[in-house]
């Protein structure tokens, strides 16, 4: 009998990442393990890459430094001011200049005021801009190394100043800091909304003329919660000619005195501090969880009241609202609790407002673990009552709900739920256990709509990949939910928001093609600072990302140990498998820590992690395809790192099909001949190792070993060809016209005989360390398993 | 242009047959492996190409009775034999060979008395020179390796032609048999050694004596047991006259002559030979295209590697549907031995009566 062939397509019902039955059990489309690929539009396609827009930056301007002394001048760190606020008020520890943007002054505004700058031609180096009278034979500059990191200058003059000369610096720096919000400003114009990036402690807008972010705010409005204080804000009401934007971290911190943060509110060109008067007696609204205007009012929920922050006390269930009509940012009189103005009423439960989102016609009130609804009355005095919906499912996230016209996704201690105002279900019964392996810092999920892909993203912190936490924990994971077809999916990418970016004409010479002018692209940031668009890397190179790590320091080690590197808030743990590739570092002296960087010629190498246990180093190892070890990637003594560092994450995929079983119902084994993937075609070369490819593994009888595991040392020569699966032309020779076509049928032969089979398709260790391989993508269109029955099916 | 039938041609003939046009599918040196299997253990058993029969001849040496055929480099051989030039007669009946040359056993009795002692003991036989042993073919005691001679074979297992025996104080028979001089080297020898029958390895460790088959001479010989004072120690073997060999039987992929050679004789008869493999990874230039003996069958050993390929894989479905493709190159490619054989008359008795019908020509050198 030849070979039946079962053709599988169309991935869409049924499909994705499922887990609900045993994996022999599955529906033919859905996967058991789908990481960084989804199913998407009937075919499964591969997480494309993070397009950095910038990281989040600031300016120095005229900062005094230490003045000088007798002979040469050196400054052990002109970056000191920023780092070493006492915590818990947010300390810049690993603050980093920016290169090409330092400017040093002596005797600012004298006739003898001499300026040095550096260059990013030449970074690390400062020289005088000519026409100053303090000549020098050398200056240097250190962007960030060591730990904890410093940014040391030096200058070694040839004409000195002498003791006392003023010295300052002008230059644009990295706080490094985590994202905690990027937030939609809605502007005036139609069309226009102003994306607002917050880190822990500052505010920043996107500047479309030079492409980078700058503080938004001159006068350095600053903020200092932790790294789980996420910004809420919301448009509403207008000042003069401009819209409103209110923002809250619900960082009140009574046990702090001086270490809260108010409310504030954004009228284009300030900040503004807002307490409004809510009693007679003094009390004021101080802090809340979430603001949201509704009815012609804003209802401020989860509040913190009191007559100053420091003192103030939370109303974990309490719902604020203002005087309806009123511009509430008069303090005096929009929010006191008035009958036929402003107000409140808590919510009979003893549990937290945990998150709000408006949907038709109602506000929905998300509970640790009940779901509520606002409703209006009409009633001035009661403009809103409230109506339970759910007592199970509430929300563990603020950030979290993700609304749709027909309900509002949440993340919930008990399950990922849609809430339509009448009633709560899962969404996630594909997935059943997923919600409760997003632990550890469950209020750090953040969820976001993607409308180009018809996507939700959530953000989240997946305890399976902290096993061995050592300090702060950030998001690790993204869930990906398709709206569409609702399949599930994983990407690896470390985010610690989402958020919207909208830019009207682009500069494609800047932006990736696939930015869509005047459209929400999604946007994210990390733990760094580092704001870039989610899955909008651009063909050819649509697969890699783009940087997100910053190097603090570069250590050699010797005695044949791994190069470490100092990556503060790397997020890697033990558990899981990162490849990286290392751009940008400057250095100098023999063993430059600059032959790390990677060069397309001289060092096409992708690096694996090693040893990421610690939350601020690890190392670095090669893959050996000839021992099936890494190799740890030495070292030598002698360099000096200058800053500059970045890491790039290089994310695998891994799609793990259903066991196979088709001849159970017949009580026989099955004799596999081979599967045929049809896939869009990739780049071809003539070095087959360098076409567009990846790996397919084949597991028998749901053993856990692979087959044809070509990761580890495999002595069988019963195996025909290897378990490379090209996804370009696969002989131009013999075939020309291949390299044309949009899609090819791959073959893939898996000659056994079993019970069942899986295969799994991912890259291996060999196919990861090039760049030319794993920078190809992945879409699978569908597959075709040949296979017959034979055998009796016991063993 | 050239006409295709390199080696690099049959593999991308393989690769579109089989839709397996890339190297991770299957690897050149897999294809090659494919290819060559059909190449050498297929082809040559289905199609006796009339290119591939050739004649086999080697050289005798004196009082060597036995010589291997090579048969790893040749698939079958058949009658005429020329010895010497004068044809001979083969056969691959023991029993006709060795009722024309019979090969009986001479019992010399008490060619040594024991002395209560193991032995040592030395003497000689009297009929000499003595047919010696001679190694197995197939794999045995003697065949030889990159890394020396097997010698672990036990002695049961080796084709002696000389007894050496006694009784021990038990009237249990002690039994020596010899090797034929092939033991150590794996190649034949005027001087054997002795091993005790029930011996496990047959290495130059375990002999326990030593035989020149030209003289007779027996010595070193040790017993595992005690031969009482008195015992007679006896010898059987097989005495002969050499001279040339005008006989032959082909038997266990050996020529057995007789009479045994007195000396140097060429020995030629016809074999079908497997044609030559193909290398790997030496097809690319500078080193020049490899070609299959006869280029006609490149499309040939392509169904051929594609069907085993197909076979390995369970492909049963493809393979019968391009099984046809190689038979009809079976057919094709065999075309040419048919008509090679098509002008060849049947012979007869009077095919070589050639008008001199004197020595040494014609039917049996003129005496028919």
């Amino acid at each position: 009998m030849g070979y039946q062939p079962f053709y599988i397509t169309n991935y869409e019902q049924d499909s994705g990442l499922e887990n609900y039955f045993e994996s022999f059990l599955l529906p033919e489309k859905a996967f058991p393990v789908l990481e960084d690929a989804y199913c998407w539009r009937g075919r499964v396609s591969r997480r494309q890459g993070f397009f950095l827009l910038g990281r989040l930056r600031r300016n120095l301007v005229n900062t005094a430094l230490t003045v000088t002394g007798v002979g040469n001048y050196a400054n052990p760190d002109v970056l000191t001011s920023v780092r070493t606020t006492i915590a818990p008020v947010i300390s810049e520890a690993y603050a980093e200049l920016e290169i090409g943007s330092v400017v040093i002054t002596i005797n600012r505004g004298l006739g003898t005021q001499t300026i040095y700058t550096d260059n990013i031609a030449t970074p690390g180096v400062l020289t005088m801009t000519p026409g100053g009278t303090y000549t020098i034979s050398s200056g240097s500059v250190t962007y960030c190394a060591g730990f904890p990191p410093t940014s040391p200058i030096s200058l070694t003059f040839t004409v000195a100043p002498g003791a006392g000369a003023t010295v300052d610096i002008n230059c644009a720096y990295y706080p490094a800091l985590p994202v905690m919000g990027i937030r939609s400003y809605e502007r005036e114009n139609i069309n226009i909304e102003q994306t607002i990036v917050f880190d822990q402690k500052y505010a920043y807008s996107w500047d479309y003329g030079n492409n980078r972010f700058n503080e938004l705010t001159v006068a350095g409005t600053t903020w200092q919660g932790g790294n789980d204080k996420l910004f809420w804000t919301t448009n509403y009401w207008q000042a003069g000619a401009n819209n409103i934007f209110w923002a809250c971290n619900f960082n009140p911190q009574p046990l702090l005195p001086g270490f809260g943060d108010p409310i504030r509110y954004y009228d284009g060109t300030t900040w503004t501090t807002f307490n409004p008067a809510i009693d007679a007696l003094g009390g004021l609204l101080q802090q809340c969880r979430a603001l949201l205007p509704f009815k012609g009012r804003l209802f401020a929920f989860n509040t913190w009241e009191g007559v100053s922050l420091d003192t103030s006390v939370n109303f974990p269930r309490r719902i604020r609202y203002s005087a309806v009509g009123q511009n509430p940012t008069i303090l005096a009189t929009s929010w006191l609790t008035t009958p036929g103005a402003g107000g409140f009423f808590d919510i009979p439960t003893d549990e937290d407002i945990v998150s709000v989102e408006s949907l038709k016609d109602v506000i929905l009130v998300k509970c640790e673990r009940s779901s509520y609804k606002l409703v209006y009355t009409g009633n001035q005095t009661d403009p809103a009552i409230y109506q339970k919906i759910n007592t199970v499912f509430g929300a563990q996230s603020t950030f979290s709900l993700v609304p749709f016209d027909d309900g509002v996704f949440a993340i919930g201690s008990l399950g990922i739920t849609t809430d339509d105002t009448t009633s709560v279900e899962r969404i996630d019964v594909k997935i059943p256990d997923q919600v409760f392996n997003i632990q550890t810092h469950p209020e750090k999920a953040y969820g976001i709509r993607d409308f180009v892909k018809e996507l939700v993203y959530w953000a989240f912190t997946d305890k399976n990949l902290h096993q061995n936490p050592t300090s702060d924990i950030f998001n690790n994971q993204v869930l990906v939910f398709n709206y569409r077809n609702e399949s599930f999916a994983k990407f690896n990418d470390s985010y610690t928001a989402f958020g919207y970016f909208q830019v009207q004409n682009p500069d494609y010479g800047f932006y990736p093609a696939s930015v869509i002018p005047n459209e929400t692209n999604v946007a994210a940031g990390n733990q760094q600072g580092f704001v870039g668009l989610v899955q909008k890397k651009a063909a050819p190179q649509s697969v890699l990302n783009d940087e997100s790590l910053a190097i603090t320091n570069v250590a050699p080690t010797g005695g044949g140990g791994a190069v470490i590197l100092t990556v503060p808030n790397h997020n890697f743990t033990a558990t899981g498998q990162y490849w990286v590739r290392i751009d940008g570092i400057v250095g100098t002296g023999p063993n430059n820590p600059s032959s790390l960087n990677y060069d397309a010629t001289t060092n096409p190498v992708m690096y694996h992690v090693q040893n990421e246990n610690s939350a601020i180093n690890f190392g670095l190892e090669r893959w050996n395809q000839n021992t099936y070890v890494f190799d740890n990637v030495q070292l030598g003594f002698g360099g000096t790192y200058l800053g500059g560092g970045r890491v790039t994450v290089v994310q695998n995929f891994d799609i793990k099909t259903k066991v196979f079983s088709p001849f159970y119902e017949q009580g026989q084994q099955l004799r596999a001949g081979y599967v045929d993937f049809l896939t869009d075609t990739t780049t071809y070369s003539p070095d087959p190792t360098e076409s567009g490819q990846c790996a397919c593994f084949e597991y028998i009888n749901e053993g856990p070993v692979a087959i044809n595991n070509s990761n580890v040392a495999n002595t069988s020569s019963g195996i025909m060809g290897n378990n490379t699966v090209l996804t370009s032309a696969e002989n131009i020779a013999l075939i020309p016209q291949q390299a044309n076509q949009a899609k090819i049928w791959h073959r893939f032969y898996l000659p056994t005989i079993e019970q069942n089979f899986q295969l799994e398709l991912l890259m291996t260790n060999q196919q990861m360390s090039s760049q030319i391989i794993n920078d190809n993508d992945y879409v699978l269109h569908a597959m075709t398993l040949y296979v017959n029955p034979t055998g009796r099916m016991i063993q | 242009m050239t006409a295709p039938g390199t080696l690099v041609d049959i593999r991308n003939k393989v690769r579109r047959i089989t839709g397996r046009p890339n190297p991770a599918q299957i690897s050149d040196l897999q294809i090659d492996q494919y290819i060559n299997t059909y190449y050498l253990y297929d082809l040559s058993e289905q199609l006796r190409l009339e290119s591939f029969r050739v004649n086999y001849q080697f050289m005798t040496n004196a009082n060597q009775p036995v010589y291997d055929f090579p048969k790893e480099l040749y698939l079958t051989n058949m009658p005429p034999i020329y010895v010497g030039g004068y044809q001979s007669y083969l056969t691959q009946s023991r029993e006709n060979f060795f009722r024309i040359n019979p090969q009986l056993n001479l019992l010399q009795q008490q060619v040594a008395t024991g002395n209560g002692t193991t032995g040592i003991y030395n003497f000689g036989v009297t009929n000499t020179p003595v047919m010696p042993g001679f190694k197995r073919n197939p794999p045995g005691a003697y065949m030889t390796t990159p890394t020396g001679p097997i010698t672990s074979a036990p002695a049961s297992v080796i084709n002696w032609n000389v007894v050496v025996s006694a009784l021990d104080v038990n009237g249990q028979s002690m039994t020596l048999v010899d090797d034929g001089g092939c033991q150590a080297t794996g190649v034949h020898a005027n001087t054997g050694l002795l091993f005790w029958s029930d011996a496990l390895d047959t290495d130059l460790g375990s002999a326990h004596g030593i035989i020149n088959y030209i003289t007779g001479r027996i010595t070193q010989v040790s017993f595992p047991r005690l031969v009482p004072a008195g015992n007679p120690i006896n010898a059987q073997y097989i005495p002969y006259v050499a001279s040339r060999p005008q006989t032959a039987c082909f038997y266990q992929d050996q020529i057995i002559l007789y009479p045994v050679p007195d000396q140097a004789y060429t020995v030629s008869f016809e074999a079908f030979k497997y044609p030559t493999a193909f290398l790997s990874n030496v097809d690319a230039p500078p080193n020049p295209a490899q070609y299959p003996q006869l280029q006609e069958l490149w499309q040939l050993l392509a169904f051929g590697a594609s069907d085993k390929i197909f076979a390995d894989n369970g492909d049963l479905e493809s393979l019968n549907k391009f099984r046809p493709l190689l038979e009809e190159q079976l057919k094709l490619v065999q075309r040419r031995t048919i008509v090679q054989y098509t002008s060849e008359r049947a012979a007869t008795i009077y095919t070589e009566q050639s008008g001199l019908p004197q020595y040494p020509f014609g039917n049996l050198f003129g005496g028919f």
